[in-house]
C-alpha cells in the first residue's frame, strides 16, 4: 500500500511539475530563441537531476519537511492527503485554474500533522511564505526592471550586439533556473519516500531521476508542445523584461529553498509553485514598464490558484478526517486549522470579487466612454454627409440650369438658321422675278419689295437679338432683377433693361444700338432712372446700380 | 554559439542592405532622368546596376532573416524587424521594376512634364532616403526615430501632391494626347507616388516599432 501510494504522488508530482509548472518557466525563455525548447528541457532536467543527486543531506532546502513537521506519515494519512489533492487539483482545473500540487499536498500534511507541536503556528507561516515569495519576486522583479531601464536600456548599444551578448545570458539563466528549482525541490523530493515509504534518501533520489527522465523521454515532445503554447500564450516581453522576470524568479527559489535565511525572517523554507512566483514577477515589471505583459484575469487566477490549492485541499483533508472519525485523536487543534482554512478561503475570495468588481466597473465605464464617442463620431460624420449632400444637390441643380440655357441656345440657333435660309429662298424667288420681269413698273415695284422686305428683316433681327440679349442677361443677373423690382417696383421694362446695361457696364452709344433708340433717348432714359432712383446730383448712378 | 565575428557581420549586413536601398534611390532617381531626357545609354547602365543592387539586398535580406533566428535573442523584436525588411523589401521591388517598366513600356513623357515627373521622382526617392537612416537608428537610438521619419512623411505628401498635379495636367489641359498616353502617364506618376507610400509604409511600421521597444 505504502509503494503503491508513493508511486502514485510520485507520478502525480512529476505530471503536474512537467505539464503545468515546467512549461510556464522554460515557456520563458524559447522566444528568445536563445535554446530550443527540447534543449531547454534536457538543461533544466540535468540540473534538478544533479541537486536532488548530489545535495547533502544536511543541506538547508532538504530539510523543508521537518519544518512542516509530518515525521512518521501514516498510510491513512498520506492517501486521505493525496486524495484530498487530486480532487482539489481537478476542481481547480474544471474552473480553469492551475493550481500548485506540491501546495496543496503541503496543505493537507498540514491538517494530518495537526497535532505536532504548533500546528497552527506552521500553517499561518506556510500562508505567509506563499504570500511574501510572490511578493518578494515582485519587488524584486521591480527593482531589476527599474535598474535594467536606466542602465542597459539606455545606452545605445546595437541592438543586434545586445542581443547576441544577452543570448548567453539566457542560456545561463535556463541553467540557473535548472539549478534554483533542483534546490528548491530537490530536498523535499528526497525526503518524501522516506516520510511515505520509509525508503532512504539516496534511494528516493535516484528513483525520482529516473521517473523523471523516463516521463520526460516518452512525453518529451508533448512537453515541448505545452511549453511552445505557454509561450505564445503569455510572452511577448522584451529581453530586459525576461532577464527581470528570470532573475527574480531564480533568487525567489534559491532565498526559499533556505531553512535558515527564511527562518530569519520568520518565515519557512518550502516548494515554491515556480507559476506563482514568475507571475508575480511579471506583474513587478509589469508595474514598472506601465505596461500590460499579462491579462488580469491571469494574474487573479493565478494568485486565487496559489491560495485556494492549499486551502482547498486542508478544508477537504479536515472534512475526511472527520468523517472517517481518525480526527478524534487530533483533539481541538483541527477545529482551529479549520477555522484558519476557512479565514484564509474568505478573505482570498473576498478580495478576488472586490478586485473583478472593479475590474467589471472600469470596463463598463470605458466601454461607455468608447460608445459615447463613437456616438460623436457618427453624428458628426452624418453632419458632414448632409452638408455634402447639400452642396452636392446644389452643384446638380446649377448645372441643371446651366444645361437648360445651353438647350435653348442650341433651340435658337436651329430656329435663326431655318429662318434665316427661308428668309434668303424668298429673297432669291424675288430677285430671280426681277430678273425674268421685262416690264419696268413691275420692276421698280419688285426692287421696293426687295428692299422693303430686306429693312424690315433687319428690324425684326434686332429685335430678336436683343430680346435675346436680355434674357441672356436676366438670366446671368437674376438676382439682381429681383432685387432691382423689389426695391423699386415703380420701373418700367425699358428702364429695367437700361439698368441691366448700365449694369453690364456699356457705354450709352452701345446702350443706343442695342435698344435701338437715339444716344440722345438713352441720356433722356438715364436722367429719369436716376429720378426714380432718388439719386442725388453727386451720386453716380452705374456705381449705384452696381452696388445693388 | 556566441561568435563575436558573426554578430558583427550581421551588423555589417544590416546597415549595407539600408545602404543599398540607399542607392537604388539613387541609381532609380537618375535612371528615371535619363529616360526622360533620352539618355539611353546612360539609362541602360542604370537599369543594368538597378538589377545588380537588387539581387544584392535580395541575397542580403535572406542572410540577416536567417541569422536573425540563428543568433540573436531578440524575443519581440526580432518579428518587428521582420517585418520591417518585409516593407523594406517591397521599396526595393518598387524601384527596381518601376525602372523597369520605362524601359519595357517606353511611356511617351511630353517635354513639358519632364519637370513634373522629375519633380516627383524626387520626392519619392527623398521620401525613401528618409526612412533609411531611421531605419538604422531603430538598432542603436530609437529615440531619434520619430525625428527622421517626419521627414518621410513630409516627402510622401509632397509626392502625392506632385502626383495629382501631373494626372491633373495630363487629363485637363493635354487635349492633344490620346486617352491612352494619358492612361500610360498616369500609370507611371502612380507607379513612383507608390514609392512614396512604401516609404511611409516603413516609417509606420517604425513608429509603431519605437513604442514597442520602449515597452
Amino acid at each position: 500500500m505504502k509503494l503503491f501510494l508513493l508511486i502514485l504522488f510520485a507520478l502525480m508530482a512529476i505530471i503536474w511539475f512537467m505539464v503545468e509548472e515546467f512549461p510556464t518557466l522554460s515557456g520563458l525563455y524559447v522566444p528568445t530563441c536563445a535554446a530550443k525548447s527540447r534543449n531547454i528541457l534536457i538543461i533544466t532536467l540535468f540540473a534538478i537531476c544533479l541537486c536532488i543527486i548530489l545535495l547533502p543531506a544536511g543541506f538547508p532546502s532538504s530539510n523543508i519537511f521537518s519544518h512542516i513537521g509530518t515525521e512518521g506519515l501514516e498510510t491513512s494519512d498520506t492517501a486521505i492527503s493525496i486524495l484530498s489533492t487530486i480532487i482539489v487539483l481537478a476542481l481547480l482545473k474544471v474552473a480553469g485554474m492551475k493550481g500548485s500540487f506540491l501546495y496543496a499536498f503541503i496543505g493537507a500534511l498540514l491538517v494530518c500533522d495537526a497535532a505536532a507541536v504548533n500546528a497552527e503556528y506552521q500553517t499561518v507561516r506556510y500562508f505567509l511564505t506563499i504570500l511574501a515569495s510572490a511578493f518578494a519576486a515582485f519587488v524584486l522583479s521591480a527593482a531589476l526592471s527599474l535598474l535594467f531601464k536606466y542602465t542597459i536600456a539606455s545606452k545605445r548599444v546595437h541592438l543586434i550586439r545586445l542581443a547576441a551578448r544577452m543570448r548567453g545570458v539566457i542560456v545561463l539563466l535556463i541553467i540557473l533556473s535548472g539549478l534554483a528549482l533542483g534546490l528548491n525541490w530537490g530536498g523535499f523530493l528526497k525526503e518524501i519516500g522516506a516520510y511515505i515509504n520509509g525508503l532512504p534518501s539516496d534511494r528516493t533520489s535516484w528513483l525520482v531521476c529516473a521517473a523523471f527522465i523516463a516521463f520526460c523521454s516518452i512525453f518529451g515532445k508533448r512537453i515541448n508542445a505545452i511549453t511552445s503554447t505557454e509561450s505564445s500564450k503569455y510572452y511577448d516581453f522584451l529581453l530586459y523584461n525576461v532577464l527581470a522576470a528570470g532573475i527574480s524568479t531564480i533568487a525567489v527559489l534559491v532565498f526559499f529553498s533556505s531553512a535558515s535565511l527564511c527562518s530569519a525572517i520568520g518565515l519557512t523554507a518550502m516548494p515554491l509553485a515556480v507559476s506563482t512566483i514568475l507571475f508575480a514577477a511579471i506583474g513587478g515589471t509589469e508595474m514598472v514598464i506601465s505596461h500590460r505583459l499579462l491579462e488580469a484575469d491571469e494574474y487573479i487566477r493565478e494568485a486565487s490558484a496559489s491560495l485556494i490549492a492549499p486551502a482547498g485541499s486542508m478544508l477537504l483533508c479536515h472534512i475526511m478526517l472527520a468523517f472517517s472519525g481518525m480526527d478524534k485523536e487530533r483533539g481541538d487543534d483541527a477545529i482551529e486549522l479549520f477555522i484558519i482554512v476557512l479565514s484564509v478561503i474568505v478573505l482570498a475570495s473576498t478580495g478576488i470579487m472586490i478586485y473583478l468588481k472593479r475590474q467589471k466597473e472600469q470596463r463598463k465605464a470605458t466601454e461607455q466612454l468608447v460608445r459615447s464617442q463613437q456616438q460623436q463620431i457618427y453624428e458628426h460624420s452624418k453632419a458632414l454627409n448632409d452638408m455634402e449632400m447639400k452642396v452636392i444637390l446644389s452643384e446638380n441643380q446649377a448645372l441643371h440650369e446651366n444645361l437648360e440655357i445651353k438647350r435653348q441656345e442650341v433651340m435658337n440657333v436651329a430656329l435663326s438658321i431655318c429662318e434665316q435660309k427661308e428668309f434668303l429662298e424668298s429673297l432669291h424667288a424675288l430677285v430671280k422675278e426681277i430678273e425674268e420681269s421685262d416690264d419696268q413698273t413691275k420692276k421698280d415695284e419688285l426692287t421696293s419689295q426687295l428692299g422693303a422686305s430686306i429693312r424690315q428683316r433687319l428690324s425684326y433681327d434686332r429685335d430678336v437679338d436683343t430680346s435675346y440679349f436680355y434674357a441672356k442677361a436676366e438670366s446671368v443677373h437674376e438676382d439682381f432683377n429681383q432685387k432691382l423690382s423689389e426695391a423699386f417696383p415703380d420701373l418700367t421694362p425699358q428702364e429695367k433693361r437700361l439698368a441691366t446695361l448700365l449694369r453690364l457696364g456699356f457705354s450709352s452709344k452701345y446702350i443706343a444700338t442695342l435698344m435701338n433708340i437715339t444716344p440722345k433717348s438713352v441720356e433722356i432714359s438715364r436722367y429719369r432712372l436716376r429720378q426714380k432712383l432718388g439719386l442725388g446730383k453727386g451720386d453716380n448712378l452705374v456705381n449705384y446700380i452696381k452696388s445693388l | 554559439m556566441f561568435s563575436r565575428k558573426k554578430t558583427n557581420k550581421l551588423i555589417e549586413d544590416i546597415d549595407t542592405y539600408f545602404d543599398l536601398m540607399d542607392q537604388q534611390a539613387l541609381v532609380f532617381k537618375e535612371g528615371v532622368r535619363n529616360y526622360l531626357y533620352s539618355n539611353e545609354e546612360a539609362f541602360n547602365a542604370n537599369l543594368l546596376k538597378m538589377s545588380t543592387l537588387d539581387s544584392q539586398t535580395e541575397v542580403l535580406r535572406r542572410e540577416i532573416e536567417n541569422a536573425l533566428y540563428t543568433q540573436t535573442a531578440l524575443v519581440r523584436a526580432r518579428g518587428d524587424i521582420m517585418r520591417l525588411l518585409e516593407k523594406t523589401r517591397n521599396i526595393t521591388e518598387i524601384l527596381n521594376e518601376s525602372l523597369l517598366q520605362f524601359e519595357i513600356e517606353t511611356p511617351f513623357v511630353p517635354s513639358e512634364m519632364n519637370g513634373d515627373f522629375m519633380k516627383l521622382t524626387e520626392f519619392s526617392t527623398l521620401a525613401v532616403e528618409a526612412v533609411v537612416p531611421a531605419s538604422k537608428a531603430y538598432f542603436n537610438a530609437p529615440d531619434t526615430i520619430p525625428d527622421k521619419i517626419s521627414r518621410a512623411y513630409y516627402y510622401e505628401k509632397e509626392a502625392v501632391k506632385y502626383s495629382q498635379t501631373i494626372k491633373r495636367t495630363v487629363f485637363h489641359k493635354m487635349t492633344s494626347l490620346k486617352l491612352s498616353e494619358k492612361f500610360h502617364l498616369r500609370y507611371f506618376a502612380l507607379h513612383i507616388e507608390n514609392l512614396s507610400k512604401a516609404a511611409a509604409n516603413v516609417a509606420d511600421q517604425l513608429a509603431v516599432m519605437t513604442i514597442r521597444r520602449t515597452l
